[in-house]
């Protein structure tokens, strides 16, 4: 552990990367609490991968057309909030399978990404930093940007916290309330974007879900409010990826990965710990 | 003097072109208490989703208060059936109560201590103030449909709705629930819906069955040939409520 204390107060790069895993650690325990409870994982999972589109898109024209300012994550916002905005539409207007709209973004924007990069001169980013994460390539100008979407969804999940979770637990109580449902639905998968966004530097496409929902999932075992569980996931998510990194660091392995399975081990354990204080919970 | 709550005029509605009502006229006048009854499929839900203004008639007019459903949607408050709840979702009962205050409340920030106020009240009428700090999905059935009455409470409410409030309740619990109503009935007029013709509560004062059409009846007037006329030739009993007509 002294090892990798040593690196971060030597190396910028090591301290960018762990500032990158609290930011993405704060975002994802907001936004991921909702997408729990919501039960809209499978909607996050197709939002992280047609991100690919977005990334092999802002990577190629930065290329080929010598845009330097073009980071691969402007490309991952645009693509995400779109695939949010599709997503949205057609829940709200039912025009077509739900589920069947969200395996083909989810396919569809993987595809683009991978036509994208392939076709991109020169020296090739490996497509597998964008699928899997390395959070040591976290630069200043991403750094920037996930204060930014940091901030904004914190701003969001505060002036409209009761919105969100009246819109989640009964929308159709919430209507007649007077609550524009379909603005803030839309709004919520909108937020699951940028979320992952901030989330892609850390674990990558891939393993994104990971990190929205294992948090969440603890968290979730330990209290019966969303903002609680909000706190306790951005929390046991900063742990996580810190220790994540700290290990991988130490003995040589994806970051990405390695944050992941922590995570995984957390829940694990935790599920395993308390089967009886749930059930007893369920049945008082 | 009365007021007239609820005008519906010659309504008819059909879903992608099946009827579900059919020239429907019903006056619910302010503070009466209404049951909306008939079979499963009969457009019950369809009736009271047109007064609330979730769905607009094809053909005729709804009125409440005097300006269209849409306008008043405000002066509904609704407790939904059981089923369309996540009981895993994680809130209190406080949270849920305080959804009621959405409409009312500002819209930007956290809810204000006068919404906490109102939905402490809302719960303290249906008898449940102890449990506020509760989760919602480890109350009983009883608990959570008296939470979700305080939450729709909490939205201080001319029209009270309720979808199949007595489904999933035990006969006391039910008995409870009717005395609950009967008591709010004071203050607002009161709607259930029910399947269940058998019963109605000795407080309903009148009472709609639905079934494409709307038949209406006072509450004693049920009898075996109007539970024929929508159920068919069944062997349907009436269960008499009305304790008092028993006494000699």
């Amino acid at each position: 552990m002294s090892e990798f204390i040593d690196a971060v107060a030597a190396h910028a790069f090591m301290r960018n990367a762990l500032m990158a895993g609290l930011l993405a650690s704060v975002a994802g325990g907001l936004i991921g609490t909702y997408v729990v409870s919501r039960r809209i994982t499978l909607i996050a999972g197709s939002l992280a991968h047609s991100v690919l589109a977005g990334m092999g898109a802002a990577y190629y024209l930065r290329v080929v057309n010598d845009l330097p300012w073009l980071h691969p994550l402007y490309g991952a916002i645009v693509a995400a909030l779109a695939a949010a905005i599709i997503v949205s539409m057609v829940r709200i207007y039912g025009s077509e399978r739900e589920d069947t709209i969200i395996s083909a973004l989810w396919a569809i924007g993987m595809a683009i990404g991978i036509l994208f990069i392939f076709r991109t001169p020169g020296y090739k980013t490996d497509l597998m930093t964008y699928l899997f994460g390395n959070i040591v390539m976290a630069d200043t100008q991403a750094l920037r940007l996930l204060v930014g979407l940091d901030a904004l969804i914190l701003v969001v999940v505060i002036m409209f916290y009761k919105q969100l979770l009246a819109v989640c637990f009964d929308e159709e109580f919430a209507r007649l309330r007077g609550v524009r449902i379909g603005f803030f639905y839309t709004l919520l998968l909108c937020l699951t974007a940028l979320t992952i966004v901030t989330l892609i530097y850390v674990v990558g496409i891939v393993l994104v879900i990971a990190l929205l929902t294992l948090p969440v999932a603890v968290a979730a075992r330990f209290s019966t409010r969303l903002w609680e569980i909000m706190v306790l996931a951005s929390a046991l998510s900063a742990l996580c990826t810190s220790l994540g990194l700290a290990l991988s660091y130490e003995a040589d392995l994806p970051a990405g990965a390695t944050t992941v399975l922590l995570a995984g081990a957390v829940y694990v354990l935790v599920t395993v710990a308390t089967p009886v204080s749930r059930a007893a919970r369920k049945r008082r | 003097m009365k007021k007239r709550a609820v005008t519906i005029s010659d309504v008819s509605f059909s879903y992608d072109g099946v009827s579900a009502l059919e020239n429907v006229n019903l006056n619910i006048e302010e503070r009466e208490f209404t049951a909306i009854i008939g079979p499963n499929g009969g457009g019950k839900t369809t009736l009271i989703k047109l007064m609330m203004g979730l769905l607009q008639p094809q053909m005729g007019s709804i009125v409440v208060f005097g300006v269209p459903p849409w306008s008043a949607r405000r002066r509904f408050a609704y407790v939904p059936q059981h089923p369309r709840l996540d009981y895993e979702f994680p809130v209190t009962v406080m949270d849920v109560v305080l959804m009621g205050r959405l409409g009312s409340t500002a819209r930007i920030g956290p809810y204000r201590s006068a919404d906490r106020e109102s939905a402490m009240r809302a719960l303290d009428v249906v008898g449940c103030s102890n449990l506020y700090k509760r989760s919602f999905a480890a109350l009983s059935s009883g608990q959570r449909q008296r939470s979700l009455i305080a939450r729709a409470l909490a939205a201080q409410p001319d029209i009270l709705i309720l979808d199949e409030p007595t489904a999933n309740l035990d006969p006391t619990v039910q008995n409870d629930l009717y005395e609950l109503l009967h008591e709010l009935n004071k203050e607002m007029t009161v709607i259930i819906v029910s399947h269940d013709v058998g019963f109605v509560s000795k407080y309903v004062h009148k009472v709609a069955c639905v079934n494409r059409q709307v038949v209406l009846h006072s509450a004693s007037a049920i009898k075996g040939d109007v539970i024929s006329t929508l159920y068919g030739e069944m062997n349907v009993r009436m269960v008499d409520h009305d304790h008092h007509s028993r006494e000699p």
